[in-house]
């Protein structure tokens, strides 16, 4: 997938950060465009719709990607490849883990309401 | 061992024949030192007396809270002695520390001669002392910075800090970060290039990937604070107001600025504390390290985690519920891998058989201290409870655990550790033990009140509170405990100075650890090792008393020094197969010059010399050229023998050598300030009040298309020019006359083109991504003239193109960044004038 080792391993959470940055700017780009249709207790259904949508393809690539390497670690192999395999694989279970416990808040939490 | 290929000189005699090449001479010719060894104890001592002038700010701190209405300070006073006792502590003891820790360590765990670029160290470490002398100047004149270690608009803005105060810290303190980015930039291209043969990513020493990831994380976190500190001194000395809400700006946009370096930052100063105990700790348990590649995973998930948590400083300032969440989150998941490092270190423990020691009684006095820190952070991550406890002595208690617990006593295990290595010495130890309780007793004392003094509402930063309060006793104990502290941190040093006078001369490596900085003399010799090691183990389970021997009688690679040059071996980077041989500098005194002349540009800007400011920023630039000549090679070298029959090429004629490396790595820092910059022109067009601005920034189309164009062409024929080395004359003119177009077009739009940027925030936000591509593509064109002037003296052939090949990453990169910058005005002005309406 990724031939070098170095990114191999940061890539899970690599992702994970540019879902980060996805959700964040939506929400507030949304927030910002939206200021006249925005309920009192500061929802938009179209903008939630948005972020809903966004959470749940970026947590399925996440479990994707965080399935094939588990399945690539399981593969014969030593010294620094094995490394790299056994590494990247715990750095893409932590994305798996990041992801719905940092953005699932997008589902129902209030959107632009402070 | 490496079979050799040549004669080899007895062990004395190849001694003294490296020692001629690689020693620094007594006199004014320290001055011009380059070595790692002088510079990483130069660094760590400097970083102990700033620490002690902190200290020392600390304790007057603590006299004038002891007792309610005390008259000791006024309020001007307390604020300077704050925020310089944060200042320093944070930017001037405990980054350049573990910088100094690292810059002498890292070559000898790595099993090479120096770092990449020791010119480049030294500079850095004129940088941070000139840096920090004008902030303690500053300090005995009376003009401190007094707005908080955070510098918070509006109070650090013009209308409520009038002074040169604010201005002080933001540009004393970007000074000092120029240190901390070369260290970064230095450190990762020396752990990614300079290894013993063999030494492939998995056998690396653990304290080399924490280094590696933190100064990866200090290349990504310290440009939004110098992007955040130069918009806020453009405000104050310009007016442009990125920060003042009746024009568009917004305070808030500092805040988000500075946490995205200030959380990371707590991070950074805490994992090499962590690599120090990863590294000590297995030879003091007498069990090799537990859950290496566990603690590898576990390192990335905190510097991408520790990004990801910046609005948890923030949390009182009405940002949306959803996005409060985020940051709740992350926040409170990062403590699952500082969790399993801590665990790693336990069973680590478990395993062997512990020997208790003083490094060990520190180790103990983190693990109290850090755990008790991590749990008060997971009570401030959640936002109901942050909301309470914000800006209270709570905090104060908070950070100081995880500060002093996480970065403090570690790093007294450490230098406990390494002290025989550093003097050739054994503790005497009588005092070392009364100084761990003292400060131990004494740290808890003090700060374990604070919690208390903050849940009853005590806020931070009051100088003085009613008697009436209730928090006098606890604030009286709290005093109390600060000095008997204070008397154990004096009792340390006296420990060193008692070590380094009467300590006893002990044999190498008397922890019996697996690492290869035991692998020579103690102390070091100025070249580490006669010759270099390979290696087929882990780098923390070698057997150095043997390998040293063997490495000390030039049973290595380069063995042999008869080339009268400062050699030392690059590898590939995953497999740590040899690659070519690297020909390092020889000492110079221009570092220092350069630094000075880098000081006299800050201070130009300091004193609102702006005549004085082109001068001195030319100066910088010509005195860095200059530092081009040194490395040069008029002819070919060829590959060059090192030893076991192995030829290898000297890095001018290699394909990626480090300093390609280098830039790359700068560039990713310069692209990290350009993207911050961005992130904060579009947050005041999503967040500030009194937008849209009346005169939207607005630009006709041919100049932003004479700039992109130009750039192009830059791109393009820095290219050719590469591709046709040495004939590569005219390409080089024709890129310097598109970089000259490109920087003319840019700074005519921003100057001329633009309504005035005092105006209104959008159009400021234009100018200055408009004027940042101007200069970069200013510095384009001294490249390319740089280029030229190689080629003339004959440093640039078919093979030896490196200069060329540099320009090249330039330029591209000038060229996608400058492209962004050409049609930033038309995003704004479609964004400030359609959607906002």
């Amino acid at each position: 997938m990724i031939n070098n080792p170095l990114m191999s391993i940061m890539a899970g959470l690599l992702l994970w950060s540019v879902v980060f940055v996805v959700l964040y700017g939506v929400q507030a780009t949304g927030c910002h465009l939206a200021e006249d249709k925005v309920s009192a207790l500061g929802d938009w259904p179209g903008l939630r719709a948005t972020l809903t949508a966004l959470f749940l393809v970026s947590f399925a690539a996440v479990v994707l990607f965080y399935f094939l390497a588990r399945r690539r670690h399981r593969r014969p192999d030593t010294g620094t490849e094995a490394f790299r395999r056994e590494v990247a694989m715990h750095v893409w279970l932590a994305a798996a883990i990041a992801t719905p416990f940092c953005f699932g808040g997008v589902v129902w939490l209030s959107l632009c309401g402070t | 061992m490496i079979e050799e290929d040549m004669k080899q000189p007895s062990p004395v005699a190849l001694h003294k024949a490296l020692e001629r090449v690689w020693g620094t001479p007594p006199g004014l010719a320290r001055l011009a030192a380059v070595n790692h060894n002088i510079l990483g104890k130069r660094f760590m001592l400097t970083a102990l007396v700033f620490f002690a002038v902190g200290g020392l700010l600390a304790m007057l701190i603590r006299t004038q809270l002891a007792s309610s209405e005390s008259a000791f300070m006024d309020a001007e006073q307390y604020a300077q002695s704050f925020t310089m006792h944060g200042s320093i502590m944070m930017f001037l003891f405990a980054i350049p520390f573990f910088e100094g820790v690292a810059i002498y360590l890292l070559p000898k765990l790595l099993g090479t001669r120096d770092l990449a670029f020791p010119r480049l160290t030294a500079y850095g470490y004129w940088c941070y002392l000139f840096g920090g002398g004008t902030l303690i100047a500053a300090l005995l004149g009376g003009v401190a910075p007094n707005s908080g270690w955070f510098m918070y608009p509006p109070l650090s803005s013009n209308s409520y800090s009038p002074g040169i105060n604010s201005d002080v810290w933001l540009l004393a303190i970007t000074f000092v970060e120029i240190s901390a980015l070369s260290a970064a930039i230095e450190i990762m291209v020396t752990v990614l290039k300079l290894r013993a043969a063999g030494m492939s990513l998995d056998k690396m020493p653990i304290f080399a990937w924490y280094m590696l990831v933190v100064a990866a994380m200090m290349l990504v976190g310290f440009p939004p604070l110098i992007i955040g500190s130069v918009l806020l001194e453009l405000e104050r000395a310009f007016h442009l107001p990125f920060f003042d809400p009746s024009r568009g700006g917004d305070p808030l946009l500092w805040q988000h600025l500075f946490w995205l370096f200030g959380h990371p930052e707590v991070y950074i100063i805490f994992l090499p504390a962590a690599g120090a105990i990863s590294t000590i700790l297995p030879p003091l348990a007498g069990a090799p390290l537990a859950g290496y590649r566990m603690i590898v995973a576990a390192l990335v998930a905190m510097a991408f985690l520790s990004f990801g948590l910046w609005v948890h400083h923030m949390y009182a300032a009405g940002i949306p519920h959803v996005a409060l969440s985020f940051f709740s989150a992350a926040s409170a998941l990062v403590a699952v891998p500082t969790g399993i490092q801590i665990f790693a270190w336990l069973a680590t423990l478990a395993q062997g058989s512990a020997r208790f020691s003083v490094p060990m009684l520190h180790m103990f006095g983190f693990l109290c201290t850090f755990v008790i820190g991590g749990l008060t952070g997971v009570m401030l991550a959640m936002v109901p409870f942050d909301l309470q406890a914000h800006d209270t002595h709570f905090v104060v208690a908070h950070l100081h655990y995880v500060l002093i617990g996480g970065f403090v006593f570690p790093m007294l295990a450490a230098t406990y550790y390494w002290l025989p290595h550093l003097s050739g010495r054994q503790p005497v130890q009588h005092l070392s033990y009364a100084a761990f309780w003292m400060v131990f007793i004494g740290f808890n004392v003090t700060f374990f009140a604070m919690h208390l003094t903050g849940l009853r509402g005590m806020p931070r930063r009051i100088f003085e509170y009613p008697i009436e309060s209730g928090w006098e006793t606890l604030n009286f104990i709290s005093s109390m405990g600060s000095f008997v502290m204070a008397m154990g941190f004096a009792l340390v040093a006296l420990d060193f100075i008692l070590l380094f006078r009467f300590g006893r001369r002990r044999r190498r490596n008397p922890w019996g650890a697996g690492t290869l900085e035991w692998a020579m003399a103690t102390p070091p010799p100025s070249y580490n090792f006669a010759s270099l090691p390979s290696i087929e183990r882990r780098a923390d389970l070698l057997d150095p008393d043997r390998l040293g021997s063997q490495l000390a009688s030039g049973k290595g690679y380069l063995g042999a020094p008869n080339r009268g040059r400062m050699e030392l071996l690059a590898v590939e980077m995953i497999s740590g197969n040899p690659e070519h041989v690297v020909r390092l500098p020889r000492r110079t005194f221009l570092p220092i010059w350069t630094a000075a002349a880098t000081g006299c540009f800050f201070l130009s800007l300091l004193f609102k010399l702006y005549w004085l400011t082109p001068i001195t920023f030319a100066s910088v630039i010509l005195l860095f050229l200059l530092w081009s000549g040194d490395t040069a090679e008029k002819t070919d070298v060829g590959d060059l023998p090192v030893g076991g029959g192995l030829k290898l090429p000297p890095h001018g004629e290699t394909a990626r050598p480090p300093s390609w490396w280098a830039m790359v790595f700068a560039l990713a820092a310069d692209a990290t300030a350009f993207i911050s910059l961005l992130f904060g022109c579009f947050f005041l067009w999503v967040s500030a009040p009194n937008w849209p601005p009346q005169q939207l920034p607005q630009v006709a189309l041919a100049g932003p298309a004479i700039a992109a164009i130009a750039l192009l062409v830059a791109a393009w024929a820095g290219r050719s020019a590469a591709a046709r080395s040495p004939d590569a004359i005219g390409w080089l003119a024709l890129t310097g006359f598109a970089q000259l177009v490109a920087a003319a077009t840019l700074t005519w739009l921003a100057v001329a083109a633009l309504p005035d940027p005092r105006s209104h925030a959008a159009v400021s936000s234009v100018f200055v991504v408009l004027a940042y591509a101007g200069l970069r593509s200013g510095l384009g064109m001294v490249i390319s003239g740089y280029g030229i002037w190689r080629i003339r003296r004959g440093y640039v052939s078919e093979r030896r193109n490196v200069d060329l090949r540099l320009g090249v990453l330039w330029h591209d990169y000038s060229a996608v960044a400058g492209l962004a910058a050409a049609g930033f005005p038309f995003v704004m002005a479609s964004l400030a004038g359609e959607l906002s309406r």
